[in-house]
Order: structure tokens, then C-alpha cells, then sequence
């Protein structure tokens, strides 16, 4: 069954579209909900972030587009997830990882999708194996040794290739017009 | 302004990264919302309203007939075999807090050649159920082994749902629709029951065989309907012990129509 069969099904109401979904995206969701998440909440709060993203699919099955809900569910267990934190007042993974733009506060919320847009496209430049491991480390919240481990490479050739990508990233964005300079710790 | 990687990676998915495997984690997912679904499906049925002064009823067997049955009045089900370029509508209306209209959906089936209405003297009053066999263990809702739901959604290796028991009420004016094609195979009547046996020939996921057991007396009906055969199918029918509560159902005007297939949310 095709992904846009699955999802007509699904929007018709009929169970066995999302118990079929979540048989093959169910390992997917609850590992990026466990990457945010773990520590410092617990297994259960995995399994609930989870559920909370299969039901919003359930309840919004018709704003998925066919060939686009793999992205979909990436996104929203990031968004969830995050949320799940921000409701126990913890802070988020990654925080300290981040770059000083010269631009005004007051325009971040206008910029956010420009920057965020511009990333994709460094990401997307950037040779393998930088560009795997900057998506799972940055978009999917993987930890170093956990991507090590799941491409055949050492912890500190992961970190290195990381500080790589982050440099070319800095670059692009510098190239772009944005004055970027490296503030993490 | 700060800007964290993380963040400004909000749009660096990649379809070809694997995540994960399937493991109990994913298992106790899966039963988790297959079962929230179900329960909020059927919240917009039926309210339960407590009636005061009505003594306790007594149970009734399905297959010896004995004990003390409620009769309430009576109710009819009429079986409608729709053509086959009708369409079958109805609707649902959300309202806000105050009651006022917030969304109609016009809920429509192309594709059903078969649904359920009926005729009331009175409102049904609330039934359990608890399985006496069925073939491998469900999960359902319910209290104290008494349900109005239990059934087995099956592993997440296979489309078909083994079985699914569950209470409809007669209500006027509804329509309980059988998505898809049926076709009837017998009709008869199991002591105060009045039996539909019918396969089901879903286009997506293969035929779902049914059991129906409406009561005329008590204005209920029970479905019992999955992948598996009729054989099994008959047989938790059959071993099924049913109650009647003093609750009485009341019925939402808004929702006029409602699937009885299995596998409907």
C-alpha cells in the first residue's frame, strides 16, 4: 500500500491506516522523542510524547501531504517533545550549541524561517558523512556516540566532522550577509 | 541575537535516516492510541444518564436463557439495502461551552450497500458484556470485567483486526452504516436475539466476518466482527453474558449517523 493510500484511509477514519503507520514509523518517532527528552524525563514520558504525535495525525490526518509524512512526524515529535519540557520547566537539549547573529532581537521571529531556510540549503551542500551527521545531531537531537554507533565511526571523528559542519555552516550564513559568530561553550 | 543549531535545523530532514526498532516501547504505542481513538470515537455516541429509582436488572445468558430479561418496550431494527449509486449521508455538529454551532461535518459513504436504522418506544437502558471465550486476549472498557468494548486490534505485522465486540443502541432518526460491500449469510434467532450473520468485503484491508445480535426487547445491539472466521466469530457471540444497568442511554442529536465496521475511530 502506497503512502497516499495509507493516508486517504486514514482520513476516512479507518484504524488499521494508522496501525499500519505506526508499526513503520513508531521506532522512528519514539527515538527522536527519547533523544529530546532522555534525561531528563523518564521512558513513560516517551511513550506519551509519542502517542500525543500519532493522535495529532489521527486528528489531522487531511494536512498531510502524501510523500511528506515522514517529515511530518519528524517535525511534530520535535515540536512535542520540546514542548513536553517546557512544560516541566527543563531546559532544552542542545541550548548551549549556538551562533550570535548581528541582527535585533525584535526581528528573530521574522528572520527564524529565512535562517532556518538557508541552513537547509548549507546542510544540504555539506559531503557525507557531515551532512548525516549534523542532521542527526542537530534535527534529530542524536547523541555523539549514538551516531557513531549507527555509522560505523568513532566519537571523536563524529565531533570533529560536526565542528566541520558547523564551520561551513558559519560561512554560508556569513556569505549570505549574516554576521555570525560561534557562542557556544 | 541567538540563534541555537538546533533550532535553525528545524528544516534539515532527511528521508533517508532509519531510526529505531520496533520494540515493547513501540508495542505499548501502538495499543495506547489504538485505544484512545476508540474510547473518543464512541464518547460522541452515547452519553449515560443515571436514572433515579429503577431497581438493578438481573443478567441474561445468551445461550440458556435464563434469568429475569428488562423489557423496556419495543424497539425494531430495520436492515436497508442501499442501490448502488446512492450515497448514504448524515451529520455531526460541534458545538462550543454555550451550545452554539461551531463546525457541521456532512459525513458521506459512496460505498455502502448496507445500513442499520430503528424504531423506539422507549430509550434503551445501558448493557455490559463480558466475554466468556474469545480466541486470544483484547483489551477493553469497561468495570470489573464488564464491558461495553474489548477486542484485539491484532500485532502491528497485520492489517486484520481478529475480533471486536461492541454495544450499539437503537436510536430514531440514525443511521448505523456498514461501510463497503456485505453480504448477508443467515438470519435467525439465538433466544431473545435476533441474528444477522454477514461477511464484509473491505476493498483496503480483506473480508471482515460479523455476528449482530439485536435485542427488540432491550433496544441493543452487539457486534461482534473481525478477521477471523465466522466460526470464531459465533462462538464469542455465543459465550458472550450480558447486563442491564438502571442507567438509561441518552442520545446526542447532533450525531445522526455512525460505521459499524471494525476499525472505524
Amino acid at each position: 500500500m502506497t503512502e497516499a493510500d495509507l493516508l486517504s484511509q486514514l482520513r476516512k477514519g479507518d484504524s488499521r491506516a494508522l496501525n499500519t503507520i505506526i508499526a513503520q514509523y513508531g521506532p522512528y518517532v519514539q527515538t527522536i522523542a527519547a533523544n529530546i527528552t532522555i534525561p531528563p524525563l523518564q521512558p513513560e514520558d516517551v511513550e506519551e510524547v509519542a502517542s500525543d504525535v500519532f493522535l495529532s495525525l489521527w486528528n489531522n490526518a487531511e494536512t498531510v501531504e502524501a510523500g511528506k509524512l515522514k517529515a511530518w512526524l519528524a517535525a511534530v515529535t520535535r515540536n512535542t517533545a520540546k514542548n513536553k519540557l517546557r512544560s516541566h520547566h527543563l531546559a532544552m537539549p542542545l541550548e548551549e550549541d549556538y551562533f550570535i547573529l548581528d541582527v535585533p532581537d525584535a526581528e528573530a521571529d521574522l528572520l527564524e524561517q529565512e535562517l532556518q531556510t538557508l541552513t537547509r540549503e548549507a546542510v544540504a551542500s555539506l559531503p557525507e558523512p557531515e551532512h548525516s551527521i549534523f542532521v542527526r545531531h542537530y534535527f534529530l537531537y542524536q547523541k555523539t556516540a549514538e551516531i557513531a554507533r549507527a555509522m560505523g565511526l568513532n566519537a571523536s571523528t563524529v565531533r570533529s566532522k560536526l565542528l566541520r559542519g558547523r564551520e561551513k555552516l558559519k560561512e554560508y550564513l556569513t556569505r549570505r550577509g549574516y554576521d555570525c559568530e560561534d557562542g557556544s561553550c | 541575537m541567538k540563534m541555537v543549531l538546533a533550532d535553525l535545523a528545524g528544516k534539515c530532514f532527511d528521508e533517508n535516516i532509519e531510526l529505531g526498532e520496533y520494540d515493547e516501547m513501540t508495542e505499548r504505542i501502538r495499543r495506547r492510541v489504538l485505544a484512545r481513538i476508540m474510547n473518543d470515537g464512541r464518547r460522541k455516541r452515547y452519553t449515560a444518564r443515571r436514572i433515579r429509582g429503577i431497581t438493578l436488572i438481573a443478567a441474561v445468558l445468551i445461550s440458556l436463557l435464563t434469568g429475569t430479561a428488562y423489557a423496556l418496550g419495543l424497539f425494531r431494527m430495520n436492515k436497508n439495502h442501499i442501490p448502488e449509486d446512492v450515497t448514504v449521508h448524515g451529520e455531526w455538529i460541534e458545538r462550543d461551552e454555550d451550545g452554539n454551532i461551531t463546525e457541521i461535518q456532512d459525513m458521506r459513504y459512496p460505498d455502502t450497500n448496507l445500513t442499520f436504522t430503528f424504531e423506539c418506544d422507549e430509550l434503551p437502558h445501558k448493557v455490559q458484556f463480558k466475554p466468556g471465550w474469545v480466541p486470544m486476549d483484547g483489551f477493553g472498557f469497561g468495570e470489573d470485567g464488564w464491558y461495553h468494548y474489548y477486542g484485539n486490534d491484532g500485532d502491528s505485522s497485520e492489517a486484520q483486526i481478529p475480533y471486536k465486540i461492541e454495544i450499539f443502541y437503537a436510536k430514531p432518526g440514525f443511521q448505523l452504516v456498514m461501510m463497503y460491500e456485505s453480504e448477508i449469510l443467515e438470519e435467525s434467532s439465538w433466544g431473545e436475539y435476533e441474528v444477522t450473520e454477514l461477511v464484509n468485503h473491505n476493498p483496503v484491508w480483506g473480508d471482515d466476518n460479523y455476528v449482530l445480535l439485536f435485542s427488540p426487547d432491550q433496544g441493543y445491539m452487539i457486534r461482534v466482527g473481525g478477521g477471523l472466521d465466522m466460526e470464531t466469530m459465533e462462538k464469542i457471540a455465543k459465550n458472550l453474558e450480558v447486563r442491564t444497568l438502571d442507567e438509561q442511554i441518552q442520545y446526542d442529536p447532533d450525531y445522526n449517523i455512525g460505521v459499524l465496521n471494525v476499525g472505524r475511530g
